[in-house]
């Protein structure tokens, strides 16, 4: 009988085999724009090559290349399960780092890297889960699919949704394992930790305010300017209506659960009206950040984030663009909420779609849940699995025919305020424990959960 | 005194170079940034070179041409007087045009393109004077310098500024005639043309609004996008206070005693308030347009025109920035200006000035301003000319010691508003008679003014 659950001796050699691969990708320089992921796809390959496993590279664009591998059941009962993530990472700005961002270095036991955490990490981890099965000698009863896209932090459209829209043949799962779950969450005193069931759409939105243009000696009423701060007060003062989609009912529902007392009667309070109130939830023992994230969760969202106005400081500009970052949830049709945000900002600027996209929602009901779940239970006894909506990103609304779960568990420790800043930040890193136990914590969900 | 203005036939012929000279300009891309103006002056050098004339063409860095020509009198009795003007113009949106900015082409008798107003006009205009007064051949009384200054628009440090600080011994004129006058105010039903002989300041001040950071995918409180929008607000609401200058006191007495009566009570009236307030001047007889001139130039203005935030779609900017173009009327400093402005954002924002141009007045007082009179009623014989601040900066303020005036004018003809908001916007284009009339007017001006002895 092969060993299923790891024993001491697998995982430490999960743990050591996670490292390694985890410092190898790190020294590609994968920054995107242009991303270049072709370098870690060919270094996946001659990984996987060691050890006779073959592989497809597949390039939506040159250089932009996503690696799909797979362990094949002998007699497969089910569809396949995967293990996902990308290899591409967000630039750096070298200067604010006390490390090379490239080196992969080790230093007081965290290993350093941009995508150390976002997420070369859980690549590595895969990647050290897949061989160790093929080690094994596992009898499968479905396939295992290791899969390394290009191009998520940009969108995707290089990366997931291209493959999905071209090769879907090489990703056809049932359910997947991604980034954007797994983080410990202390609500009053009791621990949680998340599971990405669904997240938002990004749906990318385009503001222009108009005016007269002229000369800014003479000042003028009617200007661009004058109606981007109209436009931008209008959104600011915005508060979209409350929302609550079934995920997010769910984690709700958990919390009230796990938590009892007041907690419960405030969520029976917000759900029990229709549309459901903000204002119970508001109470709720969470701490400011929480809360935040909790509003995020329970409606769409409008974040103006980028504005290039103007060319010359003694010109008025005809017209000012702003990049808004829209985050719709699961189910919202991306015109509905463009004529929202246009209502909202009425005749001081025009509203354009620029990326259409609506969130993604997986079943909390499934099978692979249960197997997290259960394995949670195993190792981490102490935890309870909460259902959670991110706020969107991800590769996972790119794969609608997947059911996709984000999780990369951290165990509960003093680290993780350490890691709130660095993703997208300076001087990501993650402790070697930390990927270790994610590492054994995948190994055993997938071990399980493709041989049961 | 012998007359040397232009006749008819001369002044066709002129006019007829001036259009010539202004096409060919156009088709010049001296876009500033980056300027490239040396094409501008290889254009006119050649131009010169034919006639005999030599030019000196001085860089301030490679291709930021600076042209100077002289004709020289032999025995002078005064200080050179300088036909004046710039080659680089303002950027394009260019599908926002209905012809090519950079075509010159001439449709139903308007030549279109940018700088066909500001200033490729005078530029050219000049040249033709400039030419004939050499073919011509007068006896000069003083010498005639013909400039033509690159980086007018964006800062002049590349241009004038620069030629008066390295080469002031090829401008060291007495009197300039300029650009940023000679428009026309409609008041009372009558028509009065303006000369600049003064010019409100600019200063540039860049406001930096901070806020929290973070992923755009979670709203959060106070960010500097947020601080952006109350900012701006906050300048839409506010009323500056109304400051009236010495030539705009002249020019409103002018204007008050050409039209008597009713009128010019009420401008008296205004003018002895103590703090007279914007309201005062509603009743004042003047066209949307001349009012929000008038406005211009009584009031300190702050007009935000370029803004820069963020770097990715999903991050919250920790930082935005803001530039507002301020106009001063002579007699507030730039620090003081940005105290005020600071005062009006509240505690929001960081105000910082980044450009620092004072003000500058010029007499009007003088031997040249009354040619420019003489010469306008000449070709205009109901004309009436007012002395006036300019709104906007030129070249004029690197020259404190030459006196400036911004006068290049226009035939009293209604143009239906082609003009209006063109120097700067879209389908920037002249009537070619106006090409005609100001390139004669720049003509009869210097050879009347250069041949006299007073």
């Amino acid at each position: 009988m092969p060993t299923i659950v790891a024993d001491l001796a697998l995982e430490a050699s999960l743990r050591a085999e996670a490292i390694t691969l985890l410092q190898g990708l790190l020294r590609l320089d994968t920054q995107t724009p242009p991303g270049n992921e072709r370098i870690a796809a060919g270094w996946i390959a001659a990984v996987l090559d060691r050890e006779g496993i073959s592989c497809d590279i597949v390039e939506a664009a040159p250089t932009r290349a996503t690696i799909v591998s797979r362990l094949r059941a002998a007699s497969p009962t089910d569809r396949p399960v995967m293990m996902m993530g990308h290899t591409d990472v967000v630039t750096v700005e070298p200067a604010k780092w006390d490390r090379d961002p490239f080196s992969g270095d080790i230093v007081d036991d965290f290993v350093y890297g941009r995508g150390a955490l976002d997420m070369k990490g859980q690549v590595a981890a895969n990647l050290a889960v897949f061989l160790a099965i093929h080690r094994a000698g596992l009898p499968l009863t479905r396939d295992v699919i290791f899969c390394a896209f290009a191009d998520e932090e940009e969108g995707g459209v290089y990366g997931a949704e291209w493959v999905w829209n071209n090769h879907q043949e090489l990703i056809d799962a049932e359910f997947a394992i991604n980034e954007g779950g797994g983080e410990p969450i202390m609500i009053a005193g009791t621990q949680f930790i998340g599971c990405q069931v669904a997240e938002k759409g990004s749906c990318r939105l385009k503001l222009t305010a108009h005016g007269t243009p002229g000369h800014a000696s003479v000042p003028l009423a009617e200007t661009a300017f004058r109606n981007l701060g109209v436009a931008l007060e209008r959104l600011h003062a915005w508060e979209p209506p409350t929302v609550i989609v079934e995920p997010v009912r769910a984690m709700l529902e958990t919390i009230a659960d796990v938590l009892g007392g007041e907690s419960r009667a405030l969520i029976a309070e917000a759900l029990a009206t229709d549309p459901p109130s903000w204002a119970p939830l508001a109470k709720l023992p969470l701490t400011d950040d929480e809360l935040r994230s909790l509003h995020a969760r329970t409606r769409n969202t409008v974040v103006p984030t980028m504005i290039h106005g103007g060319s010359r400081i003694n010109v008025i500009p005809s017209e000012i663009v702003v990049d808004v970052d829209g985050r719709t949830l699961p189910g919202e049709d991306p015109e509905a909420f463009r004529a929202a945000v246009q209502a909202v900002v009425g005749d001081a600027a025009t509203i354009e779609l620029v990326i259409p996209a609506t969130g993604t929602a997986a079943d909390v009901e499934s099978p692979f849940y249960d197997a997290i779940r259960a394995t949670l239970a195993r190792i981490s006894p102490e935890a309870h699995l909460m259902p959670t909506m991110s706020s969107g990103g991800t590769d996972a609304p790119l794969i609608p025919g997947v059911k996709v779960y984000g999780f990369f568990p951290f165990p509960p420790s003093d680290r993780m305020p350490i890691y709130e800043p660095l993703v997208h930040g300076h001087n990501e890193r993650i402790h070697v424990d930390d990927l270790a136990y994610a590492t054994r914590f995948i190994h055993d969900l997938i071990a399980t959960f493709a041989t049961s | 005194m012998t007359d040397y203005r232009s006749d008819d036939a001369l002044a066709q012929s002129i006019g007829e170079v001036a259009i010539e000279h202004l096409a060919a300009l156009v088709r010049l891309d001296t876009t500033s940034p980056p300027g490239n103006e040396r094409q501008a002056t290889d254009y006119i050098a050649a131009v010169l070179a034919a006639e005999g004339i030599e030019s000196v063409v001085v860089e301030s860095e490679p291709t930021r041409a600076n042209l100077v020509a002289r004709l020289k009198a032999e025995n002078p009795a005064g200080r050179p007087v300088m036909l004046m003007g710039h080659t680089d113009v303002v950027a394009v949106e260019r599908d926002k045009w209905d012809q090519d900015p950079f075509g010159g082409d001439i449709i139903d008798d308007f030549m279109w393109g940018r700088g066909t107003l500001d200033m490729k006009n005078q530029v050219a205009g000049q040249l033709a004077a400039f030419v004939a007064l050499k073919r011509a051949n007068l006896p000069l009384m003083r010498d005639v310098v013909y400039a033509a200054f690159a980086d007018e628009e964006v800062s002049g440090t590349l241009g004038a500024g620069w030629v008066y600080e390295h080469h002031r011994e090829l401008i060291d004129a007495e009197f300039a005639l300029n650009e940023g006058g000679g428009g026309q105010v409609e008041m009372g039903g009558a028509r009065f043309y303006t000369c600049g002989t003064g010019e409100k300041g600019q200063s540039i001040l860049n406001v930096t609004f901070r806020g929290k950071p973070g992923h755009a995918s979670t709203p959060i409180p106070d960010t500097a996008m947020e601080k952006l929008g109350i900012a701006l607000e906050r300048l839409r609401a506010w009323q500056p206070r109304l400051t009236i200058t010495e030539p705009v006191r002249a020019l409103l007495e002018t204007i008050g005693s050409a039209l008597g009566g009713n009128d010019q009570a009420e401008i008296r009236r205004v003018l002895a308030l103590e703090t007279p307030v914007w309201d005062d001047f509603a009743d004042l007889p003047l066209s949307d347009r001349d009012r929000s001139r008038l406005y211009a130039i009584t009031h300190h203005t702050a007009v935000p025109t370029l803004v820069t935030a963020g770097q990715r779609i999903n991050v919250i900017p920790s930082d935005v920035t803001l530039g507002i173009d301020c106009r001063l009327v002579p007699g507030t400093t730039p620090e003081e200006w940005r105290q005020e402005i600071a005062g009006v954002l509240g505690e929001i924002g960081e105000v910082e000035l980044v450009n620092r141009n004072a003000g500058v007045v010029f007499d009007p007082h003088s031997p040249f301003f009354d040619a420019i009179t003489g010469t306008l009623t000449d070709l205009v014989p109901d004309a009436r000319l007012a002395p006036t601040l300019i709104g906007g900066r030129t070249d004029a303020a690197w020259f404190p010691d030459i006196k400036v005036y911004g006068f290049y004018p226009m035939l009293p003809v209604d143009r239906d508003g082609a003009y209006d908001g063109t120097v700067h916007g879209h389908n920037e284009r002249i009537h070619i008679d106006d090409v005609r009339f100001g390139a004669r007017f720049a003509y009869d001006l210097v050879a009347g003014f250069a041949t006299s002895t007073s």
